[in-house]
């Protein structure tokens, strides 16, 4: 499992002088998912979110996670500030921080410019800041802090060019590599090869403020933004009233959508409703990913929440289906088969002892005797003790 | 390309509706019998752990919890949870006041535990929390120390193993701490 | 396999709780390998039977965490109040989803939402060994014995406080 291995956040800047960054930062994540805001939106309660984290949670209840006033996906407007700030903030972040933790290593080497090793230094730095929360003498502390103001400015001159190099290489206009492209009569709109021709037989060559579903996406619509260029986001997907369509129409639609239509009926709601989620999200982005990214995503779904998760009756649905993989199943579950034989063979060898005494003596010397029905061994060796109820 | 399923016709929907009433009036008498409402079941209809055991070594991938519960309303017949989810309906999600007769981390649950601490985890009700942390070691030491020890406050690091250091450490430390302050509390006590 | 959500989100939590926890309070997985399991110690609030005790207690995360509340079970030893059940399992309305409220009695606002956090549950559960609510007691004994015969379980709960540390 690729555990992440470690992530900024906004405890970063509190081991560092300018920990005052911290509630800064935190403002720039969003509160369900804290991360920086990805395609934040706001509610129609004024809270923002990112698009995604707010769709799940729409669907879910139906209530801002804030203030649990009622909302609709429908409502919920881009917060394109935020994002440039968002974007601007994680321009600087990096240099700003590291900057921060120079200086806090120089603080604690008392001065000298001794280079410490990278991973060492945020430890460093929160002794450092412990020290200086307790100490004893303030004058010290304030002739330290008068120090290290100047040592950060003069650091920040050197480091300038730097950051600005930084901004520069953010400009917005670049076109995304996609895989899609532009329509040549310049509607501005962008979309895969295969359906180019069928748009060029309809395309005016005029930019359309907004096709088709004015009502679920026109509303979303930047108003205004400088300088930059807009694409027009693909097409919203609608919701679906599962109730109304029987499985057979439901499953006809994810292929037309061209996700995977196994698995239960709830699970394939879930399903489309995560993929609803992806995709309307998407479509909030300024640069919107092409859809085998978002099938990816989807799948990464189906596998920590999904159907190809842990619970047994989905796993049931996919062995019933026609193109299930036998080989592949075989040998991902290679470990479980073998485990659960050596647990039977375990168990019956205990029950032939228990039945025939002579066959004690035979067995004793190659299996060892099973710990009783309280102790089990579990997929990973640690006996796990089954404890009856407390008091 | 995709043919529709027939719709539901008249009768098959009568013989449906008559169906899930016979069987929804089997299982709610059934349920109602043992214990009426209050928190589900009483002390006496103990889920067996041999049988959770069983299914759970057959299918790992269930919560013990899932289990415990399909086993209880079905009066422990190992042979009809089996059944049920093979049939691949899977089982039902307990409610949430359903509290299990039966302590068991649940199957998805702790993951191989590399420290010895932490292997004690699940066998650990009743215990005390010394005994939980395998801390009787470092009582002697420690008292030595007195309260000489300032606590590390925070901690992080980049590397996994580090990281899970400092945790147990924090851990050990606030359990030590509270225990010498205790004492030294019922030391002034005494005097 | 590609780390969910979730996982990402508890990796954050777990940071800021080492990197600045709050007064009383450590937390984090059992084993970085298993995000959904975690550990937690909380110190008894002062001014109360708790003062001066830790309680460990386990913390299990659903796969679709944050839009669903973990479960928390308090483990080695018992804690002897309204709100905890014999069993350790901890009754407060933070852990309860908006949706079902089995009790008929909590805000809404008070309960689980994708906005609260590990930290702020264990906050919430150490206000409520400090105030325990009788209104939905989890266990009806404890109840009983904090509503009438106060000093009785003042000192029940001591004893339990020493016992935990082993003393």
């Amino acid at each position: 499992m690729a555990e992440p291995f470690d992530i900024p956040d906004s405890t970063d800047w509190l081991n560092t002088p300018l920990l005052l960054l911290a509630p800064l930062e935190n403002s720039l994540r969003c509160q369900i998912c804290k991360d920086f805001f990805d395609n934040p939106v706001l509610t129609s309660c004024s809270h923002t979110f990112c698009s995604l984290c707010i769709r799940r949670c729409l669907s879910n209840e139906g209530r801002c996670p804030t203030c649990r006033l009622q909302d609709q996906e429908l409502k919920l407007r881009r917060n394109w500030i935020v994002q440039e700030l968002v974007e601007q903030f994680q321009n600087a972040r990096e240099p700003m921080l590291s900057l921060a933790r120079k200086e806090a290593a120089r603080l604690t080497n008392g001065g000298d410019d001794i280079q410490q090793p990278a991973p060492k230094k945020r430890r460093v730095g929160f002794l450092d800041q412990d020290e200086e929360a307790e100490a004893a003498d303030p004058g010290s502390q304030r002739m330290r802090t008068r120090s290290r103001g100047v040592k950060v400015e003069v650091a920040m001159q050197e480091e300038e060019p730097e950051v600005i190099e930084d901004s520069q290489d953010d400009d917005e206009d670049f076109v995304p590599e996609d895989g899609l492209f532009s329509c040549p009569l310049g509607c501005g709109r962008r979309m895969k090869e295969a359906v180019m021709f069928t748009h060029l037989d309809v395309c005016t060559g005029q930019k359309a403020p907004s096709p088709a579903k004015p009502a679920t996406f026109g509303s979303l619509q930047p108003q205004r933004h400088a300088t930059q260029n807009f694409i027009d986001p693909p097409e919203r997907l609608p919701a679906i009233n599962y109730s109304l369509l029987k499985d057979g129409q439901l499953k006809k639609k994810f292929r037309e959508l061209g996700i995977p239509d196994w698995g239960s009926r709830a699970l394939l709601q879930r399903r489309h409703t995560e993929w609803m989620n992806l995709w309307n999200a998407n479509c909030d982005s300024r640069n919107p990913k092409p859809k085998r990214e978002l099938l990816n995503e989807l799948k990464i779904w189906e596998k920590t929440q999904g159907g190809a998760q842990t619970p047994f009756a989905s796993a049931a649905d996919e062995i019933t289906r026609k193109d299930f993989d036998r080989e592949k199943w075989s040998s991902s579950h290679d470990d479980d088969f073998k485990r659960l034989i050596a647990n039977a063979r375990k168990k019956s060898d205990a029950q032939i002892r228990s039945t025939i005494p002579g066959a004690l003596a035979a067995s004793e010397d190659n299996v060892p005797a099973p710990a009783g029905p309280i102790e089990i061994p579990m997929g990973n060796g640690d006996p796990v003790v089954i404890d009856s109820d407390g008091p | 390309m995709h043919d529709d399923e027939p719709s539901l016709n008249i009768p098959s929907l009568l013989t449906l509706a008559v169906v899930s009433f016979f069987v929804l009036r089997w299982f709610f008498n059934r349920d109602d019998s043992p214990s009426a409402g209050g928190r589900p079941r009483g002390r006496g209809n103990a889920v067996d752990p041999a049988q959770v055991d069983q299914i759970s070594q057959m299918f790992p991938q269930l919560s013990t919890r899932e289990i415990m519960w399909d086993l209880q309303r079905n009066g422990g017949s190992v042979a009809a949870t089996t059944e049920r989810i093979l049939a691949g309906r899977g089982l039902e999600t307990p409610p949430p006041s359903f509290q299990p007769q039966v302590a068991m981390p649940s199957a998805n649950g702790p993951a191989r535990q590399s420290t010895s601490v932490a292997a004690s985890t699940s066998k650990a009700d009743g215990q005390d929390l010394i005994s939980r942390y395998g801390l009787s070691a470092k009582l002697t030491s420690e008292s030595a120390e007195a309260a000489s020890a300032t606590p590390s406050k925070s901690s992080w690091a980049q590397n996994k193993e580090e990281r899970q250091r400092l945790l147990q450490k924090r851990r050990d430390e606030m359990i030590l701490a509270a225990r010498r302050k205790m004492m030294q509390k019922e030391q002034g006590k005494a005097k | 396999m590609a780390s969910s959500v979730a996982q990402k989100r508890l990796f954050h939590e777990y940071k800021n709780l080492s990197t600045n926890p709050p007064e009383g309070i450590t937390a984090g997985p059992v084993s970085e390998d298993d995000m959904f399991y975690w550990e937690a110690l909380i110190e008894g609030p002062g001014d109360t039977p708790f003062e001066g005790g830790v309680f460990a207690a386990e913390l299990k995360f659903p796969k679709d965490y944050p839009l669903s509340p973990p479960t928390m079970k308090f483990v080695g030893g018992g804690v002897w109040h309204p709100n905890v059940y014999p069993n350790g399992t901890v009754c407060i309305s933070i852990l309860h989803p908006p949706g079902d409220d089995p009790n008929h009695y909590e805000h809404a606002s008070e309960r689980w939402s994708p906005i609260q956090s590990v930290e702020k549950i264990l906050i919430s559960v150490m206000s409520m060994l400090a105030e325990p609510n009788d209104e939905s007691p989890a266990n009806v004994e404890a109840a009983k014995m904090w509503r009438e015969r106060r000093p009785e379980y003042e000192q029940k709960v001591r004893d339990e406080v020493r016992k935990g540390l082993g003393l």
